[in-house]
């Protein structure tokens, strides 16, 4: 099972071309998001009320997870969900793109366009590339059950705009099963994702040049 | 329930969020930039003066001014106590009540679509001299329009504001000329003498006041916005309050200094029958006298673009109030949705952009006058309606106070936002009463009560929706008035994260 992250990261852009699916702003949340959920998965994190709290200090085996539960032991005076969802997003993408990289899945490659330069992640291969969205995609519209990785992975298309793309091609009992199964997430996750969409939305708001 | 803490300047976290931190001018700016000053000066004064045949519109920007100054030491003290502060129908949801919040929430989508709209009719009028100049020929109004529509609507989708430098650039040189206009209108006055005559407080005792009143209320439009930057600001407490005052007090003087230096050139006896004949045009016309043809060629190109300008940004505006409303559930949810390639509200922008090529289509085929119809009228019922929400906003930070004096001085939670709404309170009933005035018509003309009656409506549809969500959707109730934090309280089952059904703690419970 790939971490949260990777599979988000893979949803969140094409399989073949490497070419984002998703706005930057909203990737970087939901990256940022995921990368929180790997930690509430392996138990070294919580969330209620809008506050992380922290269990288990232990070191999880994963570098870049490593880091991020690093920062947020350092750092206890700051542990309302929002801004670290905010913090963590503007450095999310990169963070996990070189994860990627490092473990083989994709390669950077630099291109010009309108004057600046731009890096496209192109997936080494395309089968793991496009199967997290084959297979929630594949769930969804047979409503089959998922397991707790995937329905948080669900939520976080939900919660960035990523699920009607999901949904596309389905009968349309898959639109309300999306909902239902997003419903039985536990407390922390579900908080989790409400966050991110608020986030996500707000990003919106405030939005300006 | 506890907002995020406000981090400390040692923090790793701290520093990067810190960043984009603005400062005072940088949110003067931002607010200024809805203001799109040439709009105002020389499509909303001059059709002004021509429609209500009042001059005392120098004199009610600076009472308008006063009256919001006042208004302003509330609002800004409830702003740091509430979430999503940019609009009024949050304070009033959180001060008053949340049906009263859905209500004022639906007044305001009618009154910015007609701000919105309403620019439409004004485009035409800018633009048509300079096509008229460069290439000869003079459009109907509605072609110039729907291709002024057609750029709205693209860039809306696209989620592409006009850069932001480009726009404080514009903003700076439609001051530049503003003042040197005025300063030219000045220099060269009717009968060779400067009149105070329509700054006087004699205009005050015109009947019809309450249209001007209400016409210098356009004109700051916007002025609410500074709020929105409190947390992306250096210090929210005295950035935000500082920029508010001083973004009201440019905005005043600025249009005072305008319109009254105009009715100095033209003479305050003949201001109403130049503006009727010259419209838009007129402060060009003046300004052709006595400055080079250059000069008047940069002040025409930069109406066209203030308009569009204002168009574009009134159209965001909208379209993000329509989205925030969605997410609330407030409005139907699909029009909470976002573009994922874009990030833009994308279903908003075209629900936003439909009813604008309906009205331009509507008006064109009933030949129905663009720039005192749709324009004029627009803007001024618009401008009827923020008023009823700055009114309601006033009385709701009475209330908010009452209930948690949030440690704030009497000053701030009470004095002033009493004085604040009867002040409001009065221009209200002026304007209510004048409304006909406002418009150019008739006292029994059909408009001059279907307009204050369809916000009437609105509101009452808006708290009786607001009612049957409570009995139904109570978790949707929870969240009037947040906006897209609504999220954390409430469900949205179109791309949203619906609510926990199993036993536990539901998110946002404890709010």
């Amino acid at each position: 099972m790939y971490p949260l992250a990777d599979e988000f990261f893979r949803l969140a852009h094409n399989d073949v071309t490497g070419k984002p699916r998703l706005n930057a702003g909203a990737a970087g949340l939901g990256l940022a998001a995921a990368l929180l959920g790997e930690l509430m998965f392996a138990r070294r994190i919580t969330l209620q009320c809008g506050m992380l709290e922290v269990l288990d200090p232990s070191p999880p085996q994963d570098a870049v997870a490593h880091a991020v539960l690093d920062q947020l032991i350092a750092q206890p005076q700051h542990l309302g969900v929002r801004i670290w969802l905010d913090f963590l997003s503007r450095g999310a993408y990169e963070e996990v793109a070189k994860r990627l990289w490092r473990a083989g899945h994709v390669r950077p490659e630099t291109s010009r366009r309108l004057l600046r330069q731009v890096v496209t992640w192109v997936p080494a291969d395309v089968n793991t590339a496009a199967w997290p969205w084959a297979r929630l995609s594949h769930s969804l519209h047979r409503q089959e059950p998922l397991d707790q990785p995937d329905v948080f992975l669900v939520g976080l298309a939900a919660a960035t705009g990523l699920d009607e793309d999901l949904l596309k091609g389905g009968p349309p009992a898959a639109a309300p099963y999306l909902r239902r199964v997003l419903a039985t997430a536990p407390a922390p996750l579900h908080e989790l994702l409400a966050y991110t969409q608020a986030a996500v939305g707000d990003a919106v708001l405030s939005y300006r040049t | 329930m506890a907002l995020p803490e406000t981090p400390s300047s040692f923090s790793p976290v701290a520093r990067t969020l810190a960043a984009n931190r603005l400062g005072v001018p940088a949110v003067v700016f931002f607010v200024m930039n809805a203001a799109t000053p040439l709009t105002v000066v020389a499509g909303v004064v001059t059709t002004g003066y021509a429609t209500t045949g009042l001059t005392g519109i120098p004199l009610s920007f600076v009472i308008v001014g006063a009256i919001l100054a006042v208004f302003s030491v509330g609002y800004v003290a409830m702003a740091r106590q509430v979430a999503n502060a940019g609009v009024f129908y949050s304070y009033i949801s959180q001060g008053i009540g949340r049906p009263f919040g859905v209500g004022a929430s639906w007044v305001a989508l009618l009154a910015y679509n007609g701000l919105q709209v309403g620019l439409y009719g004004a485009i035409a009028s800018a633009a048509t001299p300079l096509l008229d100049q460069w290439f000869g020929i003079q459009p109907a109004w509605w072609l110039i329009a729907g291709v002024a529509w057609l750029l709205t609507a693209v860039l809306g989708l696209l989620r592409v504001d006009i850069n932001g430098t480009v726009l404080a650039v514009l903003l700076l040189a439609e001051v530049a000329v503003i003042l040197v206009y005025s300063v030219a209108d000045l220099a060269n006055p009717a009968g060779g003498q400067v009149s105070l005559e329509t700054l006087s407080p004699g205009n005050l005792f015109d009947p019809g006041v309450g249209a001007i009143l209400v016409l210098a209320v356009l004109g700051f439009v916007g002025f609410e916005s500074a709020v929105v930057f409190s947390e992306e600001s250096k210090d929210p407490r005295r950035t935000i309050t500082t920029a508010t005052y001083l973004s009201v007090a440019l905005i005043a003087a600025l249009y005072t200094f305008a319109s009254w230096a105009m009715t100095v050139a033209t003479g305050p006896d003949q201001i109403v029958k130049q503006s009727a004949d010259h419209g838009p045009e007129l402060i060009f016309t003046l300004a052709g006298g006595h400055l080079s043809k250059t000069v008047v060629d940069i002040g025409h190109a930069l109406f066209v673009t203030s308009i569009v300008a204002a168009m574009i940004s009134f159209h965001n505006t909208t379209a993000r109030y329509m989205f925030a409303l969605g997410r609330e559930r407030v409005l139907p949810a699909a029009l909470g949705r976002t573009s994922r390639r874009t990030g833009a509200p994308d279903n908003a922008s075209l629900l936003q952009s439909f009813i604008g090529i309906a009205v331009i289509v509507t008006y064109a085929i009933a030949g129905w006058d663009p720039l005192v119809q749709l324009f004029f009228w627009g803007g001024t019922s618009g401008a009827l309606g923020v008023l009823f929400l700055i009114a309601a906003t006033s009385i709701a930070v009475i209330a908010f106070f009452a209930r948690n004096p949030s440690g704030e001085p009497l000053w701030h939670r009470l004095i002033a936002p009493v004085i604040a709404t009867i002040a409001l309170a009065i221009v209200l009933v002026l304007a209510l009463d004048n409304f006909a005035t406002l418009l150019g018509v008739k006292p029994d003309h059909v408009l001059a009560w279907a307009i204050p009656v369809a916000y009437l409506v609105a509101t009452m549809l808006g708290i009786g929706w607001g009612l049957i969500l409570k009995a139904r959707r109570p978790d949707v109730y929870r969240g009037i008035g947040l906006g897209a934090k609504s999220a954390t309280v409430t469900v949205g089952p179109i791309g949203g994260i619906p609510e926990r059904d199993s036993a536990g703690v539901r998110p946002g419970a404890h709010r």
